[in-house]
């Protein structure tokens, strides 16, 4: 455990040093892996998926906004899903619009979970998203990480009936159109994942706000037990087909992974450096203001002891 | 002459206008009543557009039905369902908004007290430098 803290102290040690090269690099590499991923499940535009289109634009997301990669991230399905049919695209675009417009003005700050939510989807351990998001947001996260997951069943049932898509003929365009707000509209699957979501949001919330020893892991296990109890509750009551080994594997893994989280994200203050420029009447100020680290940890200094030659030959003759 | 204590002050709140104080000072200043109205117009104008699109969807959803029956059917009677919804719908928009607005404008302002008074201190201490140093020219 104490050479895990003393990791944790380097670790925050060398954040708040190279802050100013970290953070973007963190973004780049997110939105490389979202768009990877968006390719790989729905490539179907094979301009978009081309080496350096990607590279271009995670280049992009690396110094602009967050919310922007979530930006890029939108329009690159739409453009896929363009590719694919244009009904299909139109629903998915409402879709987004209506995200963007009702939800969006309130919290642009919760747009990450958004984009987390179904890159969790994809990697099979959505669990994480409620767990985590109830333990470092508010009730409201619950609306952004519904959000991601209507965005993520959305994308998925288009592409999981593409064979029926392709049936129908060109001039039939209010038909798949019909075809596809049916589906997604009866899809019970993503209603009861979204209560589950919520409900996991706001039970770890409030549990982990209690005044009570390991109330962040009690609240933790609680969430996933929850999670785990509605999905097969809708399960049994829709016949929804969700895969039960799956539900309590990805829940465990969940759990395991947020712990993780807890211990090297959610509970450490970044504090980073600072670079902030004001003025007075006589001066102006260009100042760094670098945080004091109050747990030092401990530098391993290696000294190597060089025995004389001399001294060996020595030894060595006695 | 540099003051070591004014500077500290300054980066201090230089710091918070550039992190989380950044929306606060925005939101500071406004008047209650003023930033909440606003936020809520916004809010409508947002509602409007999304009742827009979804009515869009659901005209296109039975578009062909629509268009069958659009002679036979109480166009009076659809209007007034239409509005009738529209106006629940941008209510309970509004209320919810003028809510959050609400909330955010006083945690605004309980945030923005201590940066008012560290505004004070900062005007205090360069009074009393200006005066030291008026003495001394004396």
């Amino acid at each position: 455990m104490t050479t895990l803290l003393v990791y944790r102290e380097q670790l925050k040690k060398f954040y708040s040093k190279y802050e100013l090269y970290i953070t973007p690099v963190m973004k780049f590499l997110l939105a490389l892996l979202t768009l990877v991923m968006i390719n790989s499940s729905i490539g179907y535009m094979g301009e978009l998926k081309r080496f350096v289109v990607v590279m271009v634009l995670s280049l992009m997301c690396s110094f602009l906004p967050m919310n922007f990669i979530v930006f890029v991230a939108a329009a690159v399905t739409l453009g896929h899903l363009y590719k694919f049919s244009l009904e299909c695209m139109g629903v998915a675009l409402v879709v987004f619009l209506l995200l963007f417009i009702l939800y969006f003005r309130f919290s642009p700050r919760g747009t990450i979970a958004v984009l987390l939510t179904p890159l969790c989807f994809i990697l099979k351990i959505p669990y994480v998203m409620p767990i985590a998001m109830g333990l470092v947001g508010t009730p409201v996260s619950a609306v952004s990480v519904a959000s991601g997951a209507v965005a993520y069943y959305t994308v998925s049932y288009m592409t999981n009936s593409a064979s029926m898509l392709n049936t129908f003929e060109d001039d039939e365009t209010l038909e798949k159109f019909r075809y596809v707000v049916d589906g997604l509209l009866g899809n019970k699957a993503m209603f009861i994942t979204i209560v589950a979501f919520v409900a996991t949001v706001v039970v770890v919330y409030f549990i982990r706000r209690l005044s009570v020893d390991y109330s962040w892991t009690i609240a933790m296990i609680t969430g996933a037990l929850l999670d785990v109890l509605i999905l097969l509750f809708g399960d049994l009551m829709y016949n929804t087909k969700f895969s039960i080994v799956g539900v309590i594997v990805g829940s465990v893994v969940s759990v395991l992974l947020v712990k993780v989280l807890e211990f090297f994200v959610f509970n450490v203050d970044y504090s980073r450096t600072e670079f902030v420029q004001f003025e007075d009447d006589e001066y102006y100020y260009y100042v760094k203001a670098v945080p004091k680290n109050t747990v030092a940890a401990p530098q391993k200094r290696v000294k190597t002891i060089r025995v004389p030659e001399k001294a060996v030959r020595q030894q060595k003759r006695d | 002459m540099l003051n070591e204590e004014r500077i500290k002050l300054m980066t201090k709140m230089a710091c918070y206008e550039a992190d989380e104080g950044k929306k606060n000072v925005a939101i500071g200043s406004y008047f209650r009543g003023d930033y909440i109205g606003l936020q809520v117009i916004k809010s409508i104008i947002s509602g409007t557009i999304a009742f827009v699109i979804i009515f869009a969807m659901y005209i296109l959803y039975d578009f062909e039905v629509f268009m069958a029956d659009i002679y036979k059917m109480d166009l009076f009677g659809f209007a007034k369902t239409a509005i009738v919804d529209y106006l629940i719908f941008i209510a309970s928009y509004a209320m919810v908004s003028y809510g959050v607005y609400t909330y955010r404008y006083t945690k605004a302002r309980r945030s923005l007290k201590n940066y008012y008074n560290n505004l004070k201190k900062l005007s205090y201490l360069y009074d009393k430098e200006v005066k030291n140093r008026d003495y001394k020219e004396i």
